[in-house]
């Protein structure tokens, strides 16, 4: 294993990583927030994938990507508002376990609608033309789509960062991960809060999704994949916290790229192995709070 | 201004208020009295909306309130000062006082820079996160939240519990300057000596039902009400 090919693998770690950040992301602030665990989390994913092979199909004259970078995002959070508005907010003030149904039942609904739009086949979609070259390091070619990701992860962060610390909507989102009636009580209309918040992570979600379409096969039933993955990052880092779903991610990504090479077929076993320890060491995840 | 009538309230299955009424005029410091669990604290939510009354009638500059939820009686001008203080921890200060103000502004004086001249220690402490402060600096963050929604009506849920005696004090000088800006205030207190020096009149409270109403002066002279209601 010379030098060149362990950074490649980094960097294909990093490439995971930032995908797993723009999902958890939105998982943890959905749990922090709205203190729901949302099952149909990877259907938007899902979706935001499927979409962009539509796009593709159409060409739009060779913008198809650029365009779906930037209204996949938006229609998907469009989607998920009406799914916020008409399903889960009528749950709420009902016991936690219908709205975790309700979840669980949506991501199969997202898993059919697939089937029946898309139908069964995988789908491909290729890599678009500004991003199909690849950086040499030492001997190996490694993917510039792969470097597109990483640039987009920290942009995607900072962003967040930005909205969650420096906007008033940000200080909303904060405030309601700790009380929310208080909030209300404060003159907050705290329904439209959640929308938001559910609207934000179905977009992340879906540029999570747009993003890794032209580099994996498309299929219904990623979005499920991806959601384990995910939320095994979500329980790492500490359910709730932003800063713990970063460190979580960057830490499975390293273990996927690094532990295929170790057992090819049982990748997943290290993330569990990995899962476990935290949760032996520190109940809460690395980053969890004593009281949520 | 506040006209509370045959309030009914439940948690679940179990009655916890029993027509409880009461009123608080312009400008009014009332006292809601009463031991631990008599239903002060139930009688604040239920008029806010937090807890909705299952019967009864609230209302407020002359328009009903039942019914409507927390964000909308907040925006009347009701705003609600919690026992527990319930200080936003992951923001700061300062964000705590901007949550205050966050929904379109009501006309009125309140403003941070007022905030920090009422409380200077929150001005110093202004960038700090709500998880560090103490239980007094809670206490002046909690009211001076519910100050910049410019409210005109405050209701206060024992706000001298587990205060220094100093801290008392000050609390006390807070809410008569905010009476004296026309600001009428419902305060529930166990500790009715502070409650009866800052009020003009009292309303004591047992099992969830209003067992007196009167000016404090009719209160300090009937001992034998105090001893029954309000001795522990």
């Amino acid at each position: 294993m010379d030098i060149a090919f362990v950074a490649a693998q980094f960097l294909n770690g990093l490439a995971i990583a930032m995908i797993l950040i723009l999902i958890a992301s939105g998982l943890t602030l959905l749990l922090g927030v709205l203190g729901i665990l949302n099952f149909a989390h990877g259907g938007f994913y899902m979706l935001g994938a499927f979409m962009m092979f539509s796009l593709g199909q159409w060409g739009l004259g060779g913008m198809w990507f650029w365009v779906g970078l930037i209204t996949i995002p938006l229609a998907l959070a469009l989607v998920a508002a009406v799914v916020e508005i008409c399903l889960l907010r009528p749950l709420y003030h009902r016991e936690r376990l219908y709205t975790l149904l309700l979840t669980f039942g949506l991501a199969m609904v997202f898993d059919d609608l697939a089937l029946l739009i898309w139908g069964r086949d995988f789908k491909t979609v290729p890599v678009p033309e500004l991003l199909s070259g690849a950086v040499s390091i030492g001997n190996y070619g490694f993917p510039l789509h792969f470097i597109f990701i990483i640039v987009v992860g920290p942009v995607v962060c900072a962003l967040l960062w930005y909205l969650l610390y420096r906007t008033p909507f940000g200080k909303l989102i904060r405030a309601a991960s700790t009380d929310t009636e208080m909030l209300g009580a404060l003159g907050v209309n705290v329904n439209l809060v959640f929308t938001g918040v559910f609207a934000l992570s179905a977009a992340l979600a879906g540029l999570a999704g747009l993003l890794v379409a032209p580099i994996r096969s498309i299929v219904p039933g990623m979005g499920l994949e991806i959601f384990i993955e995910s939320f095994i990052v979500v329980v790492i880092g500490g359910m709730g916290s932003l800063g713990g779903a970063i460190i979580g991610a960057l830490l499975i990504g390293q273990i996927k790229a690094f532990g295929i090479l170790a057992l090819p077929n049982f990748a997943m076993i290290f993330i569990y192995l990995v899962l476990l320890a935290v949760l032996i060491v520190k109940p809460r995840g690395l980053f969890g709070e004593k009281t949520v | 201004m506040l006209n509370v009538e045959k309030l009914n309230t439940y948690y679940g299955q179990s009655h916890i208020l029993f027509d409880v009424a009461l009123t608080v005029g312009q400008g009014e410091v009332v006292s809601l009295l009463g031991r631990n669990g008599a239903g002060k604290t139930t009688s604040l939510r239920s008029i806010m909306g937090l807890t909705p009354p299952r019967s009864g009638t609230v209302s407020f500059e002359g328009k009903p309130l039942q019914g409507e939820k927390p964000n909308n009686i907040c925006r009347k001008g009701i705003a609600f000062v919690p026992e527990d203080r319930r200080i936003f921890s992951r923001l700061t200060v300062h964000e705590n006082l901007e949550i205050g103000a966050i929904r379109e502004r009501r006309n009125g004086p309140w403003s941070i820079k007022r905030v920090y001249e009422l409380f200077p220690r929150l001005n110093e402490r202004r960038h700090n996160l709500g998880h560090q402060l103490s239980g007094g600096e809670q206490q002046m963050l909690t009211i001076g939240r519910a100050l910049m929604g410019n409210p005109s009506l405050i209701l206060l849920d024992e706000p001298s519990e587990g205060l220094a005696p100093v801290i008392v004090t000050t609390v006390g000088d807070v809410i008569r300057t905010v009476r004296d800006e026309g600001i009428s205030i419902l305060l529930v207190e166990q500790n009715s000596s502070f409650a009866c020096r800052l009020s003009d009149r009292a309303y004591l409270i047992d099992d969830g039902r209003i067992r007196f109403h009167g000016t404090i002066d009719e209160l300090e002279q009937n001992s034998e009400l105090k001893q029954k209601y309000l001795a522990v």
